[in-house]
């Protein structure tokens, strides 16, 4: 699964959870897409799917955007 | 790792604070106001100024510039330590300011002297160890017990109406702790991690005074936060936590981000306390099963320091109690007398923690107590010397453990410009608690502004906390005779219980002759009425027999059908308006006489009046349609609907019906000529009549025939009768 595709997946899961359109770049806490609970909920989905765990910093830094964490879980399943 | 504190570092801290706090001329009676989420000095201060005789009042630092400034001005420091410099300086100019990162190096120097020896929790100033004290000028130490001196004053909320400094007194605060210490069995072994902050009393309890006086430990750890939220017990395990501080949403997200279990070694946990929320019986159970730990949740208020029930400290305690009196006596003030605890009544608390009252607010204080007891506003009964919460007697909404006046939230809403009026209410929500919904009246129903606008309104104007989590826009705010929101309708409207309860009542088996086709649809259509406040609409056909005259069977049946519909009138402003169609040109159709079906349908339409109901010609709304009955019939008896006629389902049944009512002679050539009327109408008549229910005496296979509108199938003039009124030639006596 390459960057695109992770990041297809992500934009059809948080579309239909927030029932938001939302784009590669949009910032989902900034703009209120997910809340905390959405935020938790995206982690464990992130988990099961792609088969990747986080460190700390990563999820402050790199969980902005969709775009942002399609890069981070392409990098982890190198 | 961050910064340690060990026991003497912070008794240093303290005597140290209060001989400059006393320097700084801070006197008996004196409030400090402290504004930090968790620093690490927060007790140190709190016994620092216990010393001096003064109390501390913790503030949120991130609170709205409008209800800090609501708070100082109200608790009057006489000088302020914050661990960020933010711009109160303009605002409270006045008051002296200081950082604590500037001063707390002086603290520990000056009380370097003071303190030499490590010292157990319960002696730290809190007793009065202090420079102060031993002066003899602090009443903490030296006061009448009773007029007890507060230790700090904790504000339930920052906005004007409801915003109230609760005081507690040192003899609270260390009662409070040592029925903790003493009910857990909680020592020197004991490590506590907090993640919660220490401007409320369950931080300020749990992780500041419990493990203080118990001469614990205490891990000051950033606030509990989504995005540390996957760390959590990597984090509780490397500092060998035996006690976590949670509270309910804590517990939902922690099972989310886990679901195979913490995955680390949690063996040195003892259990976890859980506070500030009802803890629902679910998400209690499964976190248990799923960390392997006990958790104790207690109940109690601001007011009465933080618990005064708590889990018994057992194992297989329930799940529906939050436990037993914690060194309180609780009576329940319920219509059969306080002594009755079995019965629901309020929950009434007396205590060593119960506080010493409300800051400037004699008549609050006054109201709030009866006698010793504190007037809890919550619901509940004692079962197995247990205590059951059932409810709150108060409105106040009870989110992440804050405070929040619903009247608040909609005083401001209703300064938006398109808003009307609104009514704020609370959700159960097991995440934090209870979520805000606010239902807002727009000016214009139709155009109502963009939901995140008003809630960017309110943010402007209040809190992050107080933004309601959820906006609906309803047409009207169902109300009692006395205007108040009759609240139980409100949320039957919301949760769409009512438009059940109504539909259930609608269809029940004294007016139903058979299930309506599509039961989704009528609630859908009775929803509707209720939230934009229009009538719930009904529309039926009428039609003619034999009988020109008005017979006693037609009355029982119009007279049925509107006590049918007053088993919907649920609400006052939303009433259930019959409209009843005079099929004419149904009439014309199987060639009735004009003068004998018009001598019946105004007949019919004179009674309907006098009993309140609309009724309209068919042929009046043909025209307005532009239908032309003419070429309806033409084309019926044409070869162009032979193939309709011949396939059609109710073929049969329609020969049958025309064979006795149809006057032109071939039935067949009837049936052809009403299917043809029918099928006309079906979609016009549902455009036209949006919005209503049809109320029709066929069963459901001949809904295709009839209004494309949700259809409910009813009996005629009694219960079980289907035959149509017009067709009863008999007298029929009720």
């Amino acid at each position: 699964m390459n960057r695109g595709q992770i990041e297809a997946r992500l934009i059809a899961h948080i579309e239909s959870v927030s029932a938001a359109r939302v784009t590669a770049a949009t910032h989902l806490i900034d703009e209120q897409i997910i809340d905390s609970m959405g935020f938790i909920n995206l982690i464990a989905f992130i988990e099961t799917e792609f088969g990747v765990s986080f460190e700390e910093s990563e999820l402050d830094e790199c969980f902005e955007s969709i775009g942002m964490i399609a890069g981070l879980v392409t990098k982890k399943r190198v | 790792m961050g910064e340690t504190l060990d026991y003497a570092r912070a008794a240093a801290l303290a005597a140290g604070a209060a001989d400059w706090l006393v320097e700084q001329g801070i006197s008996a009676g004196d409030r400090v106001a402290l504004l930090t989420v968790h620093h690490i000095a927060f007790v140190p201060i709190l016994a620092g100024a216990a010393t001096a005789g003064a109390s501390i009042v913790p503030i949120n630092p991130h609170l709205h510039p409008d209800e800090l400034t609501f708070i100082l001005a109200d608790a009057e420091p006489t000088l302020i330590l914050t661990d960020e410099p933010k711009e109160l300086a303009k605002r409270f100019r006045e008051t002296p300011q200081f950082v604590i990162g500037d001063v707390v190096g002086d603290w520990e120097a000056r009380g370097a002297g003071a303190a030499g020896e490590t010292i157990a929790g319960e002696t730290i100033a809190l007793a009065g160890g202090g420079k102060a004290a031993r002066n003899g000028s602090s009443p903490a130490a030296n006061g009448d017990p009773d007029d007890p001196v507060p230790a700090i004053t904790v504000y339930t909320s920052g906005t004007t109406s409801s915003g109230k400094g609760v005081m507690l007194s040192e003899s609270n605060l260390i009662a409070m702790a040592q029925l903790l210490a003493n009910h857990y069995a909680i020592d020197e072994t004991d490590r506590f991690y907090g993640v919660l902050p220490l401007h409320h009393m369950n931080g300020i309890m749990m992780t500041g005074i419990l493990p203080l006086v118990a001469g614990a430990s205490a891990v000051l750890a950033d606030l509990f936060s989504f995005k540390n939220a996957k760390f959590y017990w990597q984090h509780v395990a490397e500092h060998e936590v035996t006690v976590p501080s949670l509270v309910p949403s804590i517990m939902a997200m922690l099972l989310r981000l886990y679901p195979n279990g913490a995955g680390v070694d949690l063996s040195r946990i003892k259990h976890a306390f859980c506070g500030t929320a009802p803890l629902p019986e679910s998400l209690w159970k499964t976190f248990e099963e799923r960390f392997a730990m006990p958790v104790y949740q207690g109940y109690g208020l601001t007011e009465t320091t933080t618990w005064a029930t708590a889990t018994p400290c057992t194992p297989g305690h329930r799940h529906d109690s939050v436990g037993v009196p914690l060194g309180t006596e609780i009576e329940i003030d319920c219509a059969a007398g306080s002594a009755h605890t079995s019965e629901e009544g309020e929950v009434l608390i007396k205590g060593p923690m119960v506080m010493i009252g409300y800051l400037k607010r004699k008549k609050a204080t006054r109201e709030i107590f009866q006698g010793d007891f504190i007037r809890t506003g919550d619901l509940g009964y004692f079962e197995d010397g247990e205590l059951l919460i059932t409810g709150r007697r108060k409105e106040i909404i009870i989110k992440n453990g804050l405070n929040i006046n619903p009247n608040e939230v909609d005083e401001i809403v209703a300064q938006h410009a398109s808003i009307l009026e609104s009514k704020t209410m609370g959700d159960p929500d097991d995440i934090v608690g209870e979520s805000i919904t606010t239902v807002c009246v727009p000016r214009d129903y139709a155009h109502p502004p963009a939901i995140e606008d008003v809630k960017h309104h309110v943010s402007e104007m209040m809190s992050a906390h107080y933004r309601p989590d959820k906006i609906v826009y309803l047409a009207h705010l169902p109300k009692g005779p006395t205007g108040k929101v009759a609240m139980r309708q409100l949320r039957g409207i919301l949760s769409g219980e009512l438009s059940e309860e109504i539909v259930k009542r609608l269809t029940a088996w004294k007016y139903k002759r058979s299930q309506p086709n599509n039961r989704g649809a009528v609630v859908r259509t009775v929803q509707q009425s209720l939230e934009s406040g229009a009538p719930i609409r009904f529309l039926t056909y009428w039609g003619c027999g034999k009988r020109a005259e008005l017979g006693e069977v037609d009355r029982l049946a119009i007279d049925r059908m509107l006590e049918m519909l007053a088993s919907a009138e649920y609400i006052e402003t939303i009433p259930a308006k019959l409209t009843i169609l005079l099929n004419d040109i149904h009439s014309r159709v199987n060639e009735v006489p004009e003068a004998h079906y018009k001598e019946y349908y105004s007949a019919v339409a004179e009674y309907a009046k006098e009993r309140g109901i609309d009724s309209i010609w068919q042929s009046d709304v043909w025209q307005a349609l532009g239908l032309d009955l003419n070429k309806v019939v033409a084309h019926a008896e044409s070869a162009a609907f032979d193939k309709t006629w011949t396939t059609h389902p109710l073929r049969a049944e329609l020969t049958n019906a025309a064979e006795r009512h149809y006057r032109g002679g071939d039935a067949e050539r009837g049936a052809r000529r009403y299917l043809g009327a029918c099928i006309s109408e079906t979609w016009p008549f549902g455009e036209k009549f949006a919005g209503s229910l049809f109320l029709s005496y066929n069963g459901p296979e001949f809904d295709a025939c009839l209004p494309h509108l949700p259809t409910l199938h009813i009996f005629s003039y009694k219960k079980g009768k289907t035959v149509k009124p017009w067709f009863v030639e008999e007298e029929v006596s009720a």
